[in-house]
């Protein structure tokens, strides 16, 4: 019979485990490999995080004796040498995918210091732009999930920042429809990603890719639904509220059915159980009120009932999803 | 996951009885419920509860006349009777999810209600956190319900905290690090009670406490925390000497020293939270704990940026600093990557 941490519990829980025991029992259901892998990976992410901060902290500083050249000639030869180093190591090893990381993120501090000494009003969004553009065939080369991740956060701040100051700023979005089209843009890159690991990409198949993802955009999306719901202004900007059904929807079906996954579940369900609860609020709020103290007991009495239903109905769900899923789909 | 077997092979245990433990529980291979599960539950009793004292609160105060400020034993006993309440329903044989959430809610919202009328009435937090520790220690020795003795053991901590800061104590990071090296304790020797949610309590109260009292930087006491960093160095390197007898590996060997030199280093260097996040990290290597090392290094790379952004010197110094620092730490990767290919 195989058993794994919960087993453990469950023995030292009965008695059959005792507590001198217990440690030595996880260690023995743990798997080492995987763990010194993510020693070795934190240890070099702390090196090239504590390197990178230093360059970046070097040309913050704005030293003045510094020539512009020589600030741009610097910073050149450190892409030079990321990319020299990721072709040496080779992309696909923690080294090199490292150093390539590196490179996308010196294009940044480039960039930001071509503007330190050309200043030309750009917005900082068309910065950001620009630089996931630059980056773009490096994280193609790289196929390393990290790498994508990094690029990801790139694009979204430069997507926001558009949608806040071009869209937003001119009347051609409101706020609400900001966060949905940026929330779209995380479950968009969640699509990519399972439609990658289909084809045998298996570079992009750690379970954080998905979860990633699916966290921050059904998380933006429920943000924007909640905002809506919760506005009593009677705003009629149902994009929010509409998306995040869909994509709940689509997300449900296609975790329970296709590639199932308890967690990513569980958020669409936890998402879910918050909007459900604050759409109640809107509705008791409308509907009975909270000015009057008998309305407002009335309205508190039914909000405990409607949540502890929620609730205990998400309760059921996963815990039935949990007993019918393959075991391999609760991570 | 291992073989049964070999478990009980490598630790003596009666392997027929540890089937048996197995076997009754209904899903062999499937026992637990993941963590982000009981999360997303306890989330959810806890704004119930959050509603529930209001809606007490409102009805005590509208239907019977009892003022939270006026009448605090009321509203106290009403607390512990909600308390009851749930644990009676929790009791029976058959609880449905609806009553078991509900039960949750009753029971979370009767220690806050318990809490906040001594609270009031006292002005104390001595008394309020007593008053939450009772509650903590009526729902471990109920056993029943995690997101009960979770917020009950938080609320009994964080009051203790709010005490010693009244008071002036000049010792609460030492005694924050204490309450991790109890959280060491309990999952590595784990006692039969569910105590789980009390261990996460005290592993995360130093972090906490550093986040959200000190910015993670200034120590309470003239000594800037210097006890409480010895604490948590010898915690994690006893946890470094678990999981290299663990592994069959000899303690004395120069892995060891050079290892127990870093962390006493980190420890030194670091602001004391970042000494309680490497606790974290360590014990989740130890025991094989994926979401403890997530915390563990948000906590950490927290730590390490409020250590060079409070960091006294010029940004080309600390420029000097980092890169420094980074190279050193490549280099040590290096070295790793080279001993574990020799190994090979």
């Amino acid at each position: 019979m195989a058993i794994g941490r919960s087993e453990i519990d469950l023995l030292r829980r009965a008695g059959v485990l005792p507590a001198t025991g217990y440690a030595r029992a996880m260690a023995l259901v743990r798997d080492g490999g995987s763990w010194a892998r993510w020693a070795r990976h934190a240890l070099l992410a702390l090196g090239v995080g504590h390197l990178l901060s230093g360059i970046v902290f070097f040309f913050a500083y704005n030293w003045a004796a510094l020539p512009a050249i020589a600030k741009f000639a610097l910073l050149e030869a450190g892409i030079l040498a990321a990319a020299g180093v990721a072709l040496w190591r080779g992309a696909d090893r923690p080294e090199g995918a490292s150093a390539l990381i590196a490179a996308t993120l010196l294009v940044g501090v480039l960039l930001a210091v071509i503007g330190q000494v050309y200043p030309s009003g750009a917005e900082p969004w068309q910065l950001f732009g620009l630089w996931a553009a630059l980056a773009l065939p490096w994280t193609i080369a790289s196929r390393n999930a990290a790498h994508w991740l990094v690029w990801l956060v790139v694009l979204h701040i430069a997507a926001g920042l558009y949608a806040d100051q071009v869209l937003v700023a001119r009347g051609r979005l409101t706020v609400l429809g900001a966060v949905t089209c940026v929330s779209l843009l995380s479950l968009a890159a969640l699509v990519a990603r399972e439609l990658l690991v289909h084809r045998g990409q298996m570079w992009a198949a750690a379970r954080w890719t998905r979860l990633v993802p699916a966290i921050v955009g059904l998380g933006g999306l429920a943000l924007g639904a909640g905002l809506f719901l919760l506005d009593g202004s009677g705003g009629t900007d149902l994009a929010a509220p509409v998306a995040f059904g869909a994509a709940a929807a689509a997300l449900g079906t296609f975790y329970r059915e296709k590639r199932p996954d308890l967690a990513v579940l569980a958020a669409v369900t936890g998402f879910a159980v918050l909007l459900l609860i604050a759409a109640a609020a809107r509705v008791v709020a409308d509907r009975i009120g909270f000015e009057e103290t008998e309305t407002a007991l009335l309205s508190l009495a039914v909000l405990v009932f409607w949540s502890v239903a929620i609730v205990a109905g998400a309760a059921r769900l996963l815990e039935r999803l949990r007993r019918t899923m393959p075991a391999d789909s609760d991570g | 996951m291992a073989e049964l077997s070999r478990l009980c092979a490598e630790l003596g245990l009666d392997r027929t009885a540890a089937e048996q433990t197995l076997t009754a529980s209904g899903m062999p291979g499937r026992h637990g419920v993941p963590a982000y599960v009981l999360a997303l539950l306890g989330a959810g009793a806890w704004i119930t509860a959050v509603l529930m004292v209001a809606f007490v609160l409102l009805f005590l105060d509208v239907v019977i006349g009892v003022n939270l400020e006026e009448q605090t034993p009321i509203t106290a006993a009403v607390g512990a009777a909600s308390f009851a309440i749930a644990v009676a329903w929790r009791r029976r044989a058959t609880v449905g999810a609806f009553r078991s959430q509900l039960a949750s809610a009753l029971s979370i919202a009767g220690v806050a209600l318990a809490v906040a009328a001594v609270l009031v009435s006292t002005e104390s937090f001595w008394a309020a956190c007593a008053v939450a520790a009772l509650g903590a220690a009526a729902a471990i020795a109920e056993g029943r319900d995690r997101p009960t003795q979770f917020v009950a053991g938080a609320a009994a901590l964080a009051l203790a905290f709010m005490a010693l800061e009244t008071d002036n104590s000049p010792f609460l990071t030492e005694i924050a690090a204490l309450c991790g090296a109890a959280g060491v304790l309990l999952g590595i020797y784990p006692p039969r009670l569910e105590l789980a949610p009390l261990r996460t309590v005290l592993l995360l109260a130093m972090p906490l406490l550093m986040v959200v009292a000190d910015g993670g930087v200034i120590a309470t006491g003239d000594a800037a925390g210097l006890a409480a960093r010895a604490v948590n160095a010898g915690v994690t390197i006893w946890l470094l000497l678990l999981h290299r007898r663990f592994g069959k590996a000899p303690l004395v060997a120069a892995t060891t020293i050079v290892l127990s030199a870093g962390i006493v280093g980190v420890c030194a260097l670091l602001p004391p939270g970042g000494s309680a996040a490497l606790i974290l990290m360590m014990l989740a290597f130890v025991l094989g704990l994926r979401g403890l090392a997530a915390i563990g290094v948000l906590f950490q790379i927290y730590f390490v940026w409020r250590f060079y952004y409070d960091l006294q010197i010029s940004l080309l110094d600390k420029s000097l600093v980092l890169a420094g620092v980074g190279l050193m730490l490549l280099g040590a990767y290096a070295l790793v990557v080279r001993q574990q290919a020799g190994a090979r």
